[in-house]
């Protein structure tokens, strides 16, 4: 199976005086990536120029998606992309089965195919049996689990979560823990999260993203060398960079 | 048109608007009822006085009415409501002379030509005066009889139905516009393949939808009432038979006529939906729609309520959104206006100047919608004020931020207040004996 290949080409992104993100560059293959950083280094912004959310600065680099630039690839690129932001309201008075409903009708899922693959992923989080319950009646964690429902649907190479452990039990941490593994075998999953044992485990890199830069990438063995101070962990390894530091949250 | 679908479920939820939807509707009939009720003469007796009147022979009409008139002023009282048969009698007399009416028209026309009080040849007034004989050439051969006619005239003269009806569609496209983003669900759409264009397009199809059940709605309701209360008659006759729409140049019944008026009505609700929906599109938060949407109707308004047609400044009367609406002003009479001294049909100008708004309206929308703006909730800052940052108000501050901005609490209050200025302003009382008591 062709690996696909997401490129972050130099990009520069503004917002006003604040510059979010200043020559990023890094590629990303089939596996899980885990995105660390504290609130405004610069996450939430790769996170919406990958999803096309956002454009780059102009002459603020690109993205591209198996070599050609997503701008140019435009619906083509966003049917292989999975999206799932950090939780939002989502339509109460909808059940959870018409939300995946809607999913799929603006993920150009024809009709036939949707209704099994909203049946596999409401199995997958463990919703089947709230199918037909308002999302209003849902905790934090089902709604978590709906919006992963979500950006699994149309079985996309590329899946973006932010915070997807955020509200969730530790059991419920574990089966999304191992259902991120499951799905990458060929798929890219970069998932942006505080939570460094969600990704201690799972990710085959981990990119630490400071004031917009690349701070430091690698794999866990090689990251945790470079703890100076105490115990080789990543926790430590994130004290250690960002442990002084109080980031302006505003953007 | 699964994405249609789901944005109506979406609609659907938003419970409220199935309560204002009701009390509207509950309103707009009350409205009306109310009007027609107030005449000096109950329904009932204009609809025996029609009803009896129709089955004598047409000759013998206004003789009858006469005598009956004769009899009511020397103190014997009819069968008849004799206040119902003065009203009637005026119409049968109009009725008589329509073809003096409009050999009338040709008449000035000729007289125009000769006479040189209009200021000569190249003014607007000269021109439209020659063109007003060819527009009435196909009614001829119109023929007018007497019918029911309150019926139709009570359902097609509500100025209330249309502010109810514009009302209602803002709040139906600010829901189905502003939901997602207040919802902060607009980067998950918007990075799908169907989230952007298609979105838009459902949703604009859907404030479609919504705009032609509003409008068939209330002036269905209108039609309803009117056809209870007075009966509609013979939608075979011509249009002219009805009273406010007897200088109409058009050779329609008044069935053909009111699909005319429907569709129109439909229209000019159009044009007020895609405004919002732009407005709703290109806006950063909620208080930018209400204050853009209520300045944009209310200039509108002004502008239509207080410039004169005759004036040079007509066409800010006439190409404006509230002109639109008024369509019994439009299809109902003759009219011209005056592009540089020069008669255009307000018909056909008010047609293409809704296709401009609606073309116009169509493309901010869609511009401000598919290029990723917006999809945050920006606030609003008046810099021009020096404020300290961080400041902690009282309860009842935050209970009316969040009820009247947050939860749209504003558009009701501003819509009440505005109901209220416009009707108190023809509110009339009537003269009792309470009003003549003197203290000695």
């Amino acid at each position: 199976m062709s690996m696909s290949t997401l490129e972050l080409v130099k990009l520069n992104k503004h917002y006003g005086k604040k510059h979010a993100l200043i020559e990023f560059s890094f590629t990303f293959t089939d596996g899980v990536y885990g995105l660390l950083g504290p609130n405004g280094a610069g996450k939430s912004t790769m996170m919406h120029l990958i999803t096309d959310n956002l454009r780059p600065d102009k002459d603020g680099g690109c993205v591209r998606w198996n070599g050609k630039p997503i701008a140019e690839l435009g619906k083509e690129y966003r049917c292989q992309l999975g999206f799932m932001p950090q939780q939002q309201e989502l339509y109460a008075n909808m059940t959870a089965w018409d939300f995946l409903g809607y999913i799929s009708a603006l993920k150009c899922i024809p009709k036939k195919e949707a209704v099994q693959q909203i049946k596999q992923t409401l199995e997958q989080v463990e919703l089947s049996d709230v199918a037909d319950k308002q999302i209003g009646g849902f905790s934090g964690g089902m709604k978590q689990r709906i919006l992963i429902a979500a950006a699994m649907l149309g079985d996309p190479a590329l899946i973006i979560m932010d915070e997807p452990t955020a509200g969730l039990d530790p059991k419920q941490r574990v089966m999304i823990r191992r259902l991120t593994q499951q799905l990458a075998q060929d798929k890219i999953i970069i998932i942006s999260t505080h939570i460094v044992s969600d990704i201690e485990s799972i990710a085959k890199e981990i990119v630490l993203i400071k004031d917009g830069r690349l701070l430091t990438h690698g794999t866990v063995p090689e990251l945790v060398q470079q703890v100076t101070d105490g115990e080789q962990t990543l926790e430590n390894l994130y004290m250690q960079y960002y442990g002084g530091d109080h980031a302006d949250t505003s953007v | 048109m699964q994405t249609l679908r789901y944005e109506w479920k979406k609609l659907c939820g938003f419970r409220l608007l199935w309560v204002l939807l009701l009390v509207l509707l509950c309103i707009n009939g009350y409205v009306q009822i109310s009007a027609a009720n107030s005449r000096a003469y109950s329904p009932n007796e204009y609809r025996s006085c029609v009803h009896y009147l129709k089955k004598l022979k047409p000759e013998r009409v206004k003789p009858y009415i006469e005598k009956e008139l004769d009899s009511a002023f020397s103190g014997h009282s009819g069968q008849l409501s004799w206040i119902v048969l003065s009203e009637i009698q005026e119409r049968a007399e109009q009725i008589e002379g329509y073809s003096d009416y409009l050999d009338g028209i040709e008449k000035q026309a000729a007289q125009t030509s000769v006479l040189s009080i209009w200021g000569g040849k190249d003014t607007f007034t000269y021109r439209n005066i020659q063109k007003t004989p060819p527009a009435y050439r196909a009614m001829k051969n119109v023929k007018l009889r007497l019918d029911t006619e309150l019926g139709i005239e009570d359902a097609l003269h509500h100025p209330v139905t249309d502010f109810l009806g514009i009302f209602l569609l803002f709040l139906i496209i600010s829901t189905v516009m502003l939901k997602d983003r207040e919802q902060g669900m607009m980067p998950l759409l918007y990075s799908m393949p169907n989230g952007r264009g298609a979105l838009l397009f459902s949703k604009l199809l859907l404030i479609t939808f919504c705009t032609v059940g509003t409008a068939l709605l209330l002036y269905g309701e209108n039609l309803l009432i009117g056809a209870k209360m007075y009966g509609l008659g013979d939608l075979s006759r011509p249009i002219q038979c009805i009273g406010s729409f007897f200088e109409c140049n058009l050779s329609v019944s008044v069935g053909r006529f009111l699909v005319l008026f429907t569709t129109m009505k439909i229209a000019a609700f159009l044009v007020f939906s895609m405004m919002f929906a732009a407005v709703c599109a290109a806006a950063k938060n909620n208080l930018t729609v209400y204050a853009v949407s209520g300045g944009f109707c209310g200039i509108s308004f002004l502008l239509y309520r207080f410039v004169s047609p005759l004036s040079n400044w007509s066409l800010f009367h006439y190409l404006n959104p509230v002109q639109l609406v008024k369509v019994n002003e439009i299809i109902g009479t003759y009219k011209n206006i005056n592009l540089f001294g020069y008669p255009f049909s307000l018909k056909i100008t008010a047609i293409i100047a809704a296709g401009i708004f609606l073309t116009a309206s169509v493309c901010i929308a869609a511009g401000c919608f598919i290029s990723r703006r917006n999809q945050q909730y920006r606030n609003v800052s008046l810099r021009i004020f020096k404020r300290s940052k961080h400041r902690v108000h009282g309860q009842m501050y935050y209970v009316i931020y969040r009820s009247l901005i947050l939860q749209k609490g504003i558009v009701p209050v501003l819509a009440v207040i505005f109901a209220a200025a416009v009707f108190s302003s023809g509110f009339t009382r009537y003269y009792t004996s309470t009003d003549i008591y003197y203290r000695i």
